[in-house]
């Protein structure tokens, strides 16, 4: 199963997202490009010093997948090929009937016949839909488009830091509340370890772009930013993200591996 | 259950031996002449060996690492003139070690691994990204965990308590005045004038906001000069 805004949407087949990838190169169905550089106010926050290629370099996307990032400064999408008709489905839902508004559709994916039980649902939104030329053997009634979906976080850029007002009475967790106002989203917090005492004057960064912060702040009391696919927010500690991880996948077994490993794996 | 949940000798090969947190020195006693007598910086050291590793090591054993990675804090070393360490040492050795405990915890599993048809797994702090391809000849999943190499590098903490009652001073005796305005420092600036037998000098604060330096004009000070 396959869903957007309740409506089934195709699977191409390899050859039609091999060909709409031969002659259309990615930069017309991406909206965005990661900045080169921080910006002056964020040079120096904790932040990763490598983070996948994706985040990148946009010519590593390709159509039909999904992608869900931990943290709060990448956000999940995913480019759809579909028809015509499927577009003029789902914009009057996504977009309001009057063209304008913005509603958050439900995507809806699963694979029973593969002995996955699992479906992942979310709400994403459905960004301008992009429209392919050049390609044969489509029927002009129903050409085809990109359909581009990305979850809240894509417009978390657009939310800045207020002036937290830091001091060294300022705690982690009152910091945390401050963000979380600016964000306009509830954060659960994890347990932050008295150990790494009280953030610095360096993260009052008025008008900064708050999503960098929020992955900055949990970097500096050792969490991670996660947000779940019904839209909760949270911070994660490494314990608490490896009893979470193990229960997974203890809860389903059945899950068949096709590829890949681990690093450190002891294969003796 | 997946066999990533464990360590291999491998793990050596990404992990320094020492992990060393670099924190900025500051005076807390004494003369602005006796600065150059304060370290510039406390560098508090974290050997791989003292970590408790939160995944435990199987088969071959701890990793050893190698070389030493620095990482580089805002914390402040506060420092007394004439004594070596900083007056918070103890704190700030407490903090490199939950750093570096950290950083290692973090890097302790990793995996790339791809799953027939669409499994769900919650977000998860280790998944650094999931994706779902949607194809008529593949339907799967693939997760990822952070590259090992990510871990961040600059941090921004803050020893609030300490940092309290480290306040800087001018001199000594009947000319001693603090100048600490916590964060910031306060400074005398032009334009300083003598009228009817005093000296008025005009004091400053400069602080780091947003990451620059700015500079703001507190008062007058007058110091009336006798005999």
């Amino acid at each position: 199963m396959f869903q957007l805004a309740g409506f089934d949407m195709m699977v191409p087949t390899p050859e039609i997202l091999r060909e709409i990838e031969r002659i259309n190169d990615p930069y017309m169905f991406v909206p965005w490009l990661r900045r080169s550089w921080p910006g002056f106010g964020l040079v120096g926050l904790a932040y990763p010093t490598g983070i996948r290629d994706i985040w990148i370099d946009y010519r590593q996307l390709k159509l039909n997948r999904f992608y869900w990032p931990t943290g709060a400064s990448r956000w999940a999408f995913g480019h759809f090929v579909c028809g015509a008709d499927q577009i003029d489905q789902i914009r009057p839902i996504a977009y309001n009937k009057d063209g304008l508004g913005m509603n958050a559709v439900t995507l809806k994916i699963s694979c029973p016949g593969q002995l996955s039980p699992e479906i992942l649902s979310t709400k994403v939104f459905v960004l301008a839909c992009t429209p392919i030329g050049g390609l044969t053997g489509y029927e002009n009634a129903n050409p085809p488009y990109i359909v581009t979906v990305a979850d809240d976080r894509y417009w978390w850029y657009y939310k800045s830091s207020s002036d937290y007002m830091i001091d060294d009475h300022t705690t982690w967790i009152g910091l945390l509340a401050l963000m979380a106002g600016d964000l306009g989203v509830a954060i659960i917090p994890d347990t932050i370890d008295p150990d790494y005492l009280n953030p610095s004057r360096g993260l009052n960064l008025s008008y900064e772009y708050l999503p960098v912060l929020l992955d900055a702040f949990v970097y500096n009391v050792g969490h991670r930013f996660v947000r779940d696919y019904d839209g909760t927010c949270r911070t994660q500690g490494f314990q608490t993200a490896l009893d979470a991880l193990k229960a997974d996948f203890a809860k389903f077994p059945q899950r068949t591996v096709r590829s890949g490993g681990s690093r450190y794996l002891d294969i003796s | 259950m997946p066999a990533f949940f464990g360590i291999g000798s491998g793990r050596s090969t990404v992990l320094p031996e020492n992990i060393q947190v670099r924190f900025q020195g500051r005076r807390c006693t004494g003369k602005p002449t006796d600065d150059p007598t304060i370290p510039q910086w406390y560098l508090s050291t974290v050997a791989l060996s003292s970590l408790t590793l939160a995944v435990p090591a199987v088969g071959q054993g701890n990793p050893v690492g190698k070389g030493k990675a620095v990482l580089k804090d805002t914390a402040l070393a506060l420092f007394n003139v004439t004594v070596a360490d900083p007056t918070n040492k103890s704190t700030l050795d407490t903090l490199a070690m939950q750093i570096a405990q950290d950083m290692v915890n973090w890097q302790s599993i990793e995996f790339d691994q791809t799953y027939n048809g669409i499994i769900a797994p919650p977000p998860n702090g280790i998944l650094d990204l999931v994706e779902w391809t949607l194809r008529t000849d593949n339907v799967q999943t693939r997760l990822w965990t952070s590259p090992y190499n990510s871990a961040p590098e600059e941090f921004q903490h803050n020893d609030g308590p300490h940092n309290i009652l480290c306040i800087d001073v001018t001199g000594a005796g009947s000319q001693n005045a603090t100048v600490s305005q916590a964060p910031c420092v306060a400074y005398y600036g032009p334009l300083a004038v003598c009228a009817s037998g005093s000296l008025r000098m005009p004091r400053f604060k400069v602080c780091l906001e947003d990451g620059r330096l700015y500079s703001r004009y507190i008062q007058t000070d007058t110091i009336n000069v006798s005999g």
